[in-house]
């Protein structure tokens, strides 16, 4: 392969010089090599629609924005002229549009688009550029805030790296709004391909350049972002693109922690260290992602509450209300890094680091939780606790005008978490009545939660920096479940049921024995279909076995899900009634266990290893079950899915 | 553009390049002149700079130019390795921003004062140039008797003298009495569809009685005779080499937060001709 030039020169130049060149260079093809592929036609509009060009709209731009201005021009007989619109238009809110050639054409000789613009006043077009085809969009490039001025003026448009352009349909796009409010137009001429040869000292970015550390967990996804190419232009300025992922090369150091596919994204497999990497073309990109995976990850329980009785701020199992952000980056107190921007196996989770203080924030609209009864937050601590650490939630309202005014009608209330309720390494679910945020005037017009884990009192140091939130959501708790218990999934041959529809039941001799309170009352009703036995006003209930009592001794659990919008302890007792079957003779034995503060308003499922019941002697004649509430005749409480399993 | 008129009889020589490329960062140009080569240093010799061609300036200025060079320069000169060595067959000089001796930025200047001296004949140099605001390299000659008189009496011709804010620009300049600094006599050469910085150029003049002539690869863009400077034409005496790369300064303005560190000049040789 040889390309021979053989330039000879007499002229009156005090230097004749004839230059022989031997190129053999694989990346140049020999001048008499016919390029196959798709026409190279580098001209996008010069005084009309090059060949092949078409016009489309964004869906909701105003889509007269664009026409062909035969006065205005840069040179020639036209140029394309795009009328901005006014704020409140009723055709668009903006001018956007794209105009590809929809055969393809390959760019990869060329090194920008270039274009002589001007607007009928200074304006800053938001976003401007090429590879927007409505289709994949794969090489899409974004310059943002090209500054117009009044004067022709040219402007250049770096392709982040050309090769890759060799059936291109996206030639051009741009979106641009209302300036302060206000329409105007602007002009845009000789649009077209170049190779300047000019463009150079490439610098891809990713994560804006910055080498960043996360710790995450097997079945989290990662997307990367921040992806930039910067050039230095002839005119010595640096000009930045935001190039599609597609013009990336993405690696991870350990395929075994992490793989990372085309588009950036990041998954997660196993647990170790590993540096996500990128590079475009042959130049590596500034930035990295260290990623810790500490391995299996346990998400937290998905709520069951209905969602009839509930407002959610942030889960994946309700449809959240419009929330502005999860972290509000308040300079320069808050030195909190992270919002919503973990997924693992499908459950979105927030992760905060560096945590002294965050807060969420909802106030387009305002949430109206006034009929709502309690919030709810799971949360993990990732740190190991130290005295004095605490997780302080506050909740603000933003009073009758919906807006922060920093008094006024604002008001706020916190509820502050310590140890024994917190615990490391494992998620915590607090149920936090609205009425323990004292202070908190109003729910009406809740705009604000905040995570505080920094203290000011010298007692409460605070050390809390990392932790993961999920499922943050008001609810009520309505008198009465409006959802089936979970259906047991444990196999008929190793239970022995007393009470439920997923198995055959024993013979039960009473579900109230005339002993039991009072007050109590049964009464068997229906929960979304299945049958329940409703304790009301429970203080406690005896529920018998005696004429064939229950051999429990191949059983190691007790099974049973209650449900109660008020209890504040629940209990229950077991009695067996020892060899003679009967009550009394000396061999009876009974145990008692007393759960507190049990979750109200929803199902909780007990499955009480017998062992705990360390008073019983016997499991093998069990004729008596107890049931206690507190407070006591005052509460209601359903009772399903009773029985023994191993 | 009227120096096509001047030189117009003064077809004195033609020069045959040939040139071999590769794909490397080795190329290697044959130069076949009816000239006598004198001096050369093709940068062959990994390690420092050939010291039987070159000395060093270390520091930030001496007794002649004051601080900073004479220019409100920023760089502390070093003979560091990290700031000049030969490698692969070229001379690196490097520009460093790092705290050193009360600077904030390390760079290297290398002449052969009192090594190579010469009046009259052919300079060229084959470089390709570091980039980014504040970066200032340049090839450059200074009369030898400036330790004698006081600048700009003793002469000084710039074949190369480069912004890094400007890459496609370079200047050609003489500094002489009563036409020196913001009043010298220069004109600049601008690359179409090129950089210096992206490869390797060739920075040269043609120096004789009564004239110097500027160049830039193949293309002749100024020259400069008694006739075109308003003081004392102070160009019949040797000169020597001086090869640098300065930090801000008068004439590039210091750097700004976009500037990339480090910044390295890379020469592929120097060839003097008689």
């Amino acid at each position: 392969m040889k390309n021979i030039k053989f330039i000879y020169s007499t002229i009156a130049f005090f230097l004749g010089l004839i230059f022989m060149t031997v190129v053999s260079c694989d990346r140049d093809l020999s001048e008499d090599a016919e390029l196959a592929g798709f026409p190279i036609t580098a001209e996008v509009f010069i005084d009309g629609f090059s060949g092949g060009l078409e016009y489309f709209p964004f869906g909701d731009s105003k889509f007269s924005a664009f026409t062909v201005d035969n006065d205005v021009k840069y040179e020639g007989s036209a140029s394309m002229r795009f009328d901005v619109p006014n704020f409140g238009d009723p055709e668009g809110a903006y001018a956007g549009a794209i105009f590809p050639d929809n055969s393809g054409r390959n760019l990869s000789g060329y090194d920008a688009l270039t274009f002589w613009a001007k607007g009928s006043q200074a304006g800053t077009i938001n976003e401007i550029g090429l590879g927007n085809d409505f289709g994949e969009n794969k090489y899409t490039v974004t310059m943002q805030n090209l500054q117009l001025t009044t004067n022709w003026t040219k402007y250049i448009i770096p392709i982040p790296d050309p090769s890759k352009l060799k059936q291109e349909k996206g030639l051009f796009w741009y979106a641009e709004g209302p300036e302060d409010g206000k329409g105007y137009t602007f002009w845009i001429d000789e649009l077209k391909y170049e190779k300047l040869g000019t463009i150079a000292q490439p610098r891809p970015a990713i994560l804006g350049g910055v080498d960043d550390v996360q710790q995450s967990f097997i079945g989290a996804n990662i997307i990367i972002g921040g992806l930039t190419q910067t050039f230095n232009l002839a005119s010595g300025i640096n000009k930045t693109v935001i190039p599609a992922p597609a013009y990336f090369t993405f690696s991870s150091s350990n395929p075994n922690v992490a793989v990372v596919d085309a588009l950036g994204k990041v998954s997660i497999i196993g647990a170790g260290t590993t540096i996500i990497t990128a590079a475009l073309g042959n130049d590596d990109a500034d930035g990295s992602l260290t990623i810790e995976s500490l391995g299996d990850f346990v998400a937290a329980p998905i709520p069951t509450r209905d969602a009839a009785n509930v407002i959610s701020i942030f889960s994946d199992a309700y449809t959240n209300v419009p929330v502005d952000f999860y972290n509000g980056f308040f300079a320069p107190f808050q030195t909190t890094m992270g919002q919503n921007d973990i997924t693992i196996n499908g459950d979105n989770i927030i992760k905060y680091t560096e945590l002294n203080f965050v807060a969420s924030e909802f106030k387009n609209p305002t949430v109206n939780a006034s009929e709502m009864t309690h919030l709810h937050i799971d949360v993990q601590i990732e740190n190991e606790l130290q005295f004095g650490d605490f997780i302080r939630i506050q909740l603000g309202d933003f009073g009758p005008n919906g807006a922060f005014d920093g008094g006024g009608d604002d008001s706020s209330g916190s509820v502050t978490f310590s140890s024994p309720t917190l615990v490391s390494g494992e998620w915590i679910g607090l149920d936090i009545p609205l009425a323990d945020f004292s202070g908190l005037a109003s729910t009406s017009n809740l705009a604000q939660l905040f995570f505080i884990t920094d203290g000011t009192n010298p007692d409460l140091p605070g050390a809390i920096t990392d932790i993961l939130v999920d499922n943050m959501y008001f609810y009520k708790v309505p008198s009465s479940p409006t959802i089936a218990a979970p259906t047991p999934t444990a196999s008929q041959a190793n239970v022995i049921s007393l009470f439920s529809d997923a198995y055959t039941d024993v013979m039960v001799d009473t579900w109230r024995t005339p002993w039991s309170a009072a007050a109590t009352v049964l009464e068997d009703v229906t929960v979304d279909g299945n049958p329940v036995k409703k304790y009301g006003s429970l203080e406690f209930v005896g529920i018998e076995t005696t004429s064939s009592t229950i051999d429990a001794s191949g059983m190691t659990y007790i099974h049973l899900d209650t449900w109660s919008s008020t209890y504040t302890s629940f209990s229950i007792k077991l009695v067996d009634f020892g060899a003679d079957g009967a009550f009394g003779g000396g061999d009876d034995s009974e145990y008692q266990l007393d759960f507190a503060n049990p979750v109200v308003g929803e199902w909780v499922s007990w499955d009480i290893p017998l062992s705990d019941f360390t008073g019983l002697t016997s499991t093998g004649h069990i004729a008596q079950y107890i049931l206690v509430a507190q407070p006591f005749e005052a509460t209601d409480v359903f009772v399903d899915n009773m029985y023994f399993r191993n | 553009m009227n120096f096509i008129n001047k030189i117009k009889a003064s077809l004195l020589i033609t020069i045959l390049f040939m040139g071999f490329f590769a794909c490397d960062t080795d190329e290697t140009q044959t130069v076949i002149t009816i000239n006598n080569l004198v001096m050369q240093d093709n940068f062959d010799t990994d390690g420092a700079p050939n010291p039987a061609i070159w000395g060093f300036d270390i520091g930030t200025g001496d007794a002649n130019t004051g601080a900073g060079w004479g220019n409100n320069e920023l760089q502390y000169y070093t003979d560091r390795s990290e700031n000049v060595k030969v490698e692969g067959g070229m001379l690196h000089i490097t520009a460093t921003q790092e705290s050193f001796e009360g600077s904030g930025y390390t760079s290297a200047r290398i002449l052969t004062k009192g090594k190579f001296e010469q009046a009259y004949g052919r300079f060229e140099a084959r470089i390709q140039l570091p980039w980014g605001q504040g970066i200032w390299p340049a090839f450059w000659l200074l009369g030898n008797n400036c330790d004698d008189v006081v600048w700009p009496q003793c002469g000084e011709i710039d074949i190369m003298e480069f912004r890094g804010q400007e890459p496609t620009v370079n200047n050609g300049t003489l500094h002489g009495p009563g036409y020196s600094a913001g009043e010298s006599i220069t004109k600049s050469y601008t690359l179409t569809n090129d950089r210096f910085d992206t490869g390797f150029h060739i920075f040269g003049i043609e120096w004789g009685v009564g004239y110097i002539n500027f160049y830039v690869d193949d293309v002749l863009y100024n020259q400069i005779t008694p006739e075109d400077v308003p003081g004392e034409w102070v160009y019949d005496h040797p000169f020597y080499i001086i090869m640098n790369v300065a930090v801000g300064g008068n004439f590039v303005g210091s750097p700004n937060a976009e500037t990339v560190f480090p910044q390295t000049m890379l020469v592929d040789y120097v060839r003097v001709y008689q």
